[in-house]
Order: structure tokens, then C-alpha cells, then sequence
């Protein structure tokens, strides 16, 4: 099985127009890392998985994955895109949608493959939609159609997982299902990126702590970067972490004036 | 003497007849195949837009005493190419730019042609078509073009979906998503280059459209998607032929008429999909 690469930033800063959206981040994921990066809207989280993925032109700096760049290291990934509606209208099967992932460089003429079958019923199998393989897209719900996303990042067969928002607008249900996931995928040594509005969440699953705002303003375990001041400056709001540390209810919302 | 008139078989006896009917069932299946690209893909409007701009080109060629076909096609890669660019950029505002350049285009053809004697009736045939003057060359033509995109579209077929699908995505998996893009607007820009005669340039996108729509009210899978797209492309193009023969109605308005039909009746009584058939289960 290919090892787990090691993730490097050094000074990448990003640019939409005029508008920064990352500015000089520099940062290390080790091999195994389960990383929860956090920040206001528009504070480059997004951004962040797209400059690892090579999507997104850099202004500055450069992204290694192993030592290599985004484009040569384009297999190491398995990338859940946010997804701001449900499909409503396209005239493809569950089963269509997981086997996108088996495109990477595969040549126009290539049929698909007993192995590209195989691994699409495992990916299925592992987010609990085997017996809907064959249901329409548009049909699921929305917390369904987010497990066929995650199936289909898992059949990119990548060691690094980048998640972007996986858990927004999704059921109780679905939720537990891709924790409990993203926890035995993260023992089978991956890495894992995932973005995400949810403080409690992030506190409960992730190991390390990554506090974006457009800067990186703290990156390093939970115990060091879950602190209220921490949070405060990342929000620009002070966030109320409750008693018994970080691992107690937190509540986002709480502005004083 | 007595003739005994065969309401299907009398058209076939003269030559332009039978070149109209290859011309049109070519037009047919290869707009509505490729059609299913272009409803998935949600470019009904960039290719109004092709369609547009694809005009001067055919004018100016015109005018020069050139192939037509040249002119339109060297105006459609223009267009391709500059609409990858501009939805490359992904402005908010792109709707509004192509909707600006492309009826602007329009114009231009407009005024060129108008410098040209005799240009009411030139006019006409260019916007609504002139299926019945088709010749043997204009076919081939449109066979060869014809047979290229279909063979490109179902060799792409995944990655073309795939972007179609999800960009974001298929950008991740390092898919060539800008290309793929331009070659779609080429294909579109081809189809209706090969489309003109047949039904002029007003109505050429009702060919990439309709049968296409019509198709996803009856089906719910790709593949079957581009086959009844193709077929009812085909068929509204013979069915319209006949009907504009035999009542002497202009043949490319009478084509996307039978066309637009199809629709109707499959938005009514599509087995899924249809208003009424939803209705009466809901009743």
C-alpha cells in the first residue's frame, strides 16, 4: 500500500482578483493527521483544499505533497467538494457517480475494469449505499447524496482526505455515519483535512487544530490551539468554550458587546 | 391515365426531395445526440449565443463567393474559443457579456448583408433555412462533420459528463476541464454550422434542444437519453419534410413545429415524468 505523504505550505498566498484568500501560510501535516480547520466564511478554508489540489493558481509560496506538486501528486488525494445544493435533475445512477472517481488519467478509450468495479461497490459499501447503487442521483436525500460523494472520494484510493464542509445540512444520521467513517479511516493511517462550521464536532474528532483567517492563526494540536482567545482571534468574536476544556458544550454564538 | 398518389412515396421522386430527407435526418441525429450534452451540461443559452455569432461568418463568406461552411466554421471556433475563455474567468457578469457580443454579431451579419443586392431574399434563407436547395456536397459535408462529433462525443463521454457533473471535481482529478469545455463548444458550434440549411439560424438550436429535453421527460439514463434524442431529431425532421411538402409550409419552421410537439406531448404523457399522468396518480 503507497505510504501516507507528508503535507508542506511554505509562504502559499492566493489571490481571487484583488481580494487576498490565503496569505503566506506556511504549515506541516504529518503523515496520519485528522487536521479540522475552522474560520469565518471566507477566510480561505476552501481555498486551502484547492491549493493542495492544484485547482487554484498561487500568488506565492509552494504546496509539496511528498516532496512533489499538486499535479504530480494528484493520486494521493480523495477530495469531497462542497456541495452548496442537492442534484435535483441529472440522469445518472449512484453507481456513475463513484465511478467518476476511477477517471484520473484514465485514456478516453479504456473500458472500465473488473477492479474499478470492485473498488466502486467497496467505496459503496463502506458509507452504507451498497443496495442503492443503482437509484438516481437525484432521488437521495441530501445527507445520502453526501455519502456518495464521500464514496467516491474513497474510490480515488487517495492516503490524503480532503473534506470540505462535509457536514453541512446533512442528518443526524448521515453524521454519525461519516464520523464514525472518518475515524476508521483516519486508523488505517490517512490523513485527513476536513473543514467545517462545527466547533463541537471538530473538538470531539480531530486531533490537531488548524485556525484559518485568510493568515493561519494558530496550527498545532487540540489541547494548545482550542482556547478561547485562540478562537477569538480567528472569529474576531469572543467564543465561549464551556467548563471541563475543550471537549465540554461550546457555544459559537455568544457575542459580548 | 390514372395516377395512384402515395402520400409517402410521392416527395421521393424528385431529386432535391431526397437530398432534403438525408439532409434532415443527418441534421436530426446529430444535433439531437449532441443535444444531450448540451441539456446535462445546461449551455442552452451559450449555444443560442454560438448560433449568433456563428452568422457573420456565414455572411461574410457569402459575400466573399466562399463555402459557407468555411465561414461559419471559422466564426464558430472563434466563438468556442472565446467562450472558454470568458467562463474560464467565471465572472458574475458573463451572462450578461455573451448575451452583449453575440446579438451584436447578429447585427453585424445583418448590416454586411444588407450591403448586398437582393437582400431580402438572402436574408430569409439564412435565417430560416432553405432545406429544399441542399446539395449532394452540403451533405456529405454534414455526414463527414456529423460522424466526427458523434464519434468524438461518445469516446468523451465520461469526462464530458464528468465536468458536466461536477467541475470542481473533475478539476481535483486533473481532467483538462478547459478543454473539454472548448471542445464541447466546438462540437456545439459544428452541429449548428451543418444544421443552417436545414432549418436556418433562428431556429438551428431548437434541433440541439428540444429532442434532447424531450428525451430526459422519457428517460432517466444517459446513454438512452442520446439514443431518443438522436431519434426524435430524426423523426421530427421527416415528419416535418412531409408536412411542409404536401401543404406547402416553409419545411425548417415546420421541423422544430413537429419538434416542439414532441415535447408537448411528452411534458403531457411522459410515463414518469408527465403533467397529466402526475396529475391523475395525485387525483
Amino acid at each position: 500500500m503507497e505510504t501516507t505523504p507528508l503535507i508542506e505550505f511554505s509562504h502559499v498566498s492566493v489571490r481571487y482578483g484583488e481580494r487576498p484568500a490565503l496569505e503566506d501560510v506556511t504549515l506541516r501535516v504529518e503523515p496520519g493527521r485528522y487536521v479540522g480547520v475552522i474560520g469565518p466564511n471566507g477566510s480561505g478554508k476552501s481555498t486551502l483544499l484547492r491549493a493542495l489540489l492544484g485547482t487554484t493558481a498561487l500568488a506565492a509560496g509552494e504546496v509539496r505533497i511528498g516532496g512533489r506538486t499538486p499535479e504530480q501528486a494528484r493520486g494521493a488525494f480523495a477530495y469531497v467538494p462542497q456541495h452548496h445544493t442537492e442534484v435535483r435533475d441529472f440522469p445518472l445512477t449512484v453507481g456513475d457517480v463513484v465511478m467518476m472517481a476511477r477517471l484520473r488519467g484514465m485514456a478516453p478509450w479504456r473500458r472500465i475494469g473488473r477492479r474499478d468495479r470492485e473498488i466502486v461497490a467497496w467505496a459503496l459499501e463502506r458509507v452504507g449505499m451498497a443496495d442503492r447503487r443503482e437509484a438516481l442521483i437525484g432521488e437521495l436525500s441530501g445527507g445520502q447524496q453526501q455519502r456518495v460523494f464521500i464514496a467516491r472520494a474513497l474510490a480515488q484510493e487517495g492516503r490524503v482526505l480532503l473534506l470540505d464542509e462535509p457536514l453541512t445540512g446533512v442528518d443526524a444520521g448521515t453524521m454519525e455515519l461519516v464520523l464514525a467513517l472518518l475515524a476508521e479511516l483516519h486508523g488505517e493511517g490517512r490523513t485527513i483535512l476536513i473543514t467545517t462550521h462545527d466547533l463541537n464536532t471538530t473538538a470531539d474528532t480531530c486531533d490537531t487544530l488548524l485556525l484559518l483567517n485568510t493568515r493561519v492563526i494558530a496550527y498545532g494540536p487540540m489541547a494548545e490551539t482550542f482556547t478561547p482567545a485562540l478562537l477569538e482571534a480567528t472569529f474576531g468574536r469572543h467564543v465561549h468554550i464551556g467548563e471541563g476544556g475543550p471537549h465540554a458544550e461550546v457555544t459559537e454564538n455568544v457575542i459580548h458587546h | 391515365m390514372l395516377f395512384i398518389t402515395d402520400p409517402l412515396t410521392d416527395p421521393l421522386q424528385f431529386d432535391f426531395m431526397r437530398r432534403a430527407f438525408a439532409a434532415v435526418i443527418v441534421v436530426g441525429l446529430v444535433a439531437g445526440f449532441l443535444g444531450t450534452y448540451v441539456v446535462v451540461r445546461g449551455i442552452a443559452f451559450i449555444s443560442d449565443a454560438i448560433a449568433h455569432a456563428v452568422f457573420p461568418g456565414v455572411v461574410i463568406a457569402y459575400l466573399l463567393g466562399r463555402g459557407v461552411f468555411v465561414g461559419a466554421a471559422v466564426f464558430g471556433l472563434l466563438t468556442a474559443f472565446g467562450l472558454g475563455a470568458i467562463t474560464q474567468t467565471r465572472r458574475v457578469r458573463e451572462d450578461a457579456a455573451i448575451g452583449v457580443l453575440f446579438a451584436g454579431a447578429f447585427a453585424l451579419g445583418i448590416v454586411l448583408l444588407s450591403s448586398h443586392q437582393g437582400y431580402t431574399g438572402d436574408l430569409a434563407a439564412f435565417l430560416f433555412g432553405q432545406v429544399l436547395a441542399v446539395s449532394r456536397e452540403d451533405i456529405l459535408l454534414a455526414m463527414g462533420v456529423g460522424g466526427g462529433i458523434v464519434l468524438v462525443a461518445l469516446l468523451l463521454r465520461r469526462q464530458l459528463v464528468a465536468v458536466a457533473f461536477d467541475r470542481e471535481m473533475a478539476q481535483a482529478m486533473g481532467l483538462p476541464v478547459f478543454w473539454l469545455d472548448l471542445l464541447l463548444y466546438t462540437m456545439v458550434a459544428m452541429a449548428i454550422v451543418i444544421s443552417l440549411r436545414a432549418v436556418g439560424n433562428i431556429l438551428v438550436v431548437a434541433m440541439l434542444i428540444t429532442p434532447a429535453a424531450t428525451a430526459r421527460l422519457l428517460t432517466d439514463r444517459l446513454v438512452p437519453m442520446m439514443a431518443t434524442s438522436a431519434l426524435l431529431g430524426m423523426a421530427a425532421g421527416i415528419i416535418g419534410l412531409y408536412v411542409s411538402y404536401h401543404a406547402d409550409l416553409a419545411a425548417g419552421g415546420m421541423i422544430v413545429l413537429v419538434v416542439t410537439g414532441f415535447f408537448l406531448l411528452a411534458w403531457l404523457f411522459a410515463p414518469r415524468q408527465g403533467v397529466l399522468v402526475r396529475w391523475i396518480r395525485g387525483a
